[in-house]
């Protein structure tokens, strides 16, 4: 006897073509607001690791 | 066009920590073309219909993108990966009910005689259709630990790794759905 989870929800579905684009353009989305973001923040950790390198100068 | 060929032959920890670097929505594209047949199908298993397993779909993979920094390389990504499905999967299911809160501490009598989890003779003999209808009847916490252990085939100290449990809790929590599972089944279809 063979493990019956094995051919739980199978064959396998095609994924729908045009959920690609759907998700692609929510990515490109979530890419801008993300750059945005950092764009309008300091990175802590860039900022103190910059100091300190220029002091050891 | 030359590093994106090469990227397509990239480890997927490789790819994740380039992606990363820069959120590279390029690359995150070979990363959906590899996994989104596995995700929507995952999906599938926790949704009532197609439309409704696509937009959990594409909620994963947005979420998936802005969480990847979190994957810190301590398991395979992909079973990283089954555990980021599975627990948007059962937070989406559950979202409604109060049982989000339901106690899940493991008792510590229990952990003297911690079961045998390997053993998968209980459910040998099930029908996969029954089966499959005996996994709507139970919670999808204990459904997404019971495919991840028998479908997925992670071992137990990769499920503890990326739930944030110990081992022994997976141990416990895979014997209880085990158990759960077999009642249901008994009850509903022998």
């Amino acid at each position: 006897m063979e493990n019956p989870f094995k051919y739980i929800n199978q064959p396998l579905r095609e994924v729908p073509p045009e959920l690609k684009a759907k998700v692609m353009h929510d990515i490109a989305m979530a890419k801008l607001l993300m750059d945005l973001a950092a764009l309008f923040s300091y990175n802590i950790g860039n900022v103190i690791d910059s100091v300190i390198k220029s002091r050891n100068k | 066009m030359k590093t994106l060929k090469n990227s397509n032959n990239q480890s997927d920890e490789d790819l994740v920590k380039a992606i990363v670097k820069n959120n590279d929505t390029l690359l995150f594209e070979i990363l959906y073309d590899r996994y989104s047949r596995l995700v929507f199908n995952k999906c599938y298993g926790f949704a009532k219909d197609e439309d409704e397993a696509k937009d959990l779909t594409q909620d994963v993979f947005l979420k998936l993108f802005v969480k990847l920094a979190s994957f810190k390389g301590t398991s395979k990504f992909s079973t990283w990966l089954y555990a980021f499905t599975y627990n948007h999967c059962v937070n989406y299911v559950t979202r409604n009910t109060a049982k989000k809160f339901e106690k899940q501490s493991v008792d510590y009598a229990d952990l003297e005689n911690l079961p045998d989890v390997e053993d998968e003779s209980s459910f040998l003999d099930m029908k996969v259709e029954k089966l499959q209808l005996a996994l709507e009847l139970i919670s999808p916490d204990e459904k997404m630990i019971l495919l991840l252990k028998y479908q997925d085939f992670l071992s137990i100290k990769d499920i503890g790794n990326v739930l944030d449990i110990g081992e022994s809790a997976v141990k416990m929590r895979v014997k209880r759905a085990k158990d759960k599972l077999v009642n249901v089944y008994n009850e509903n279809f022998n």
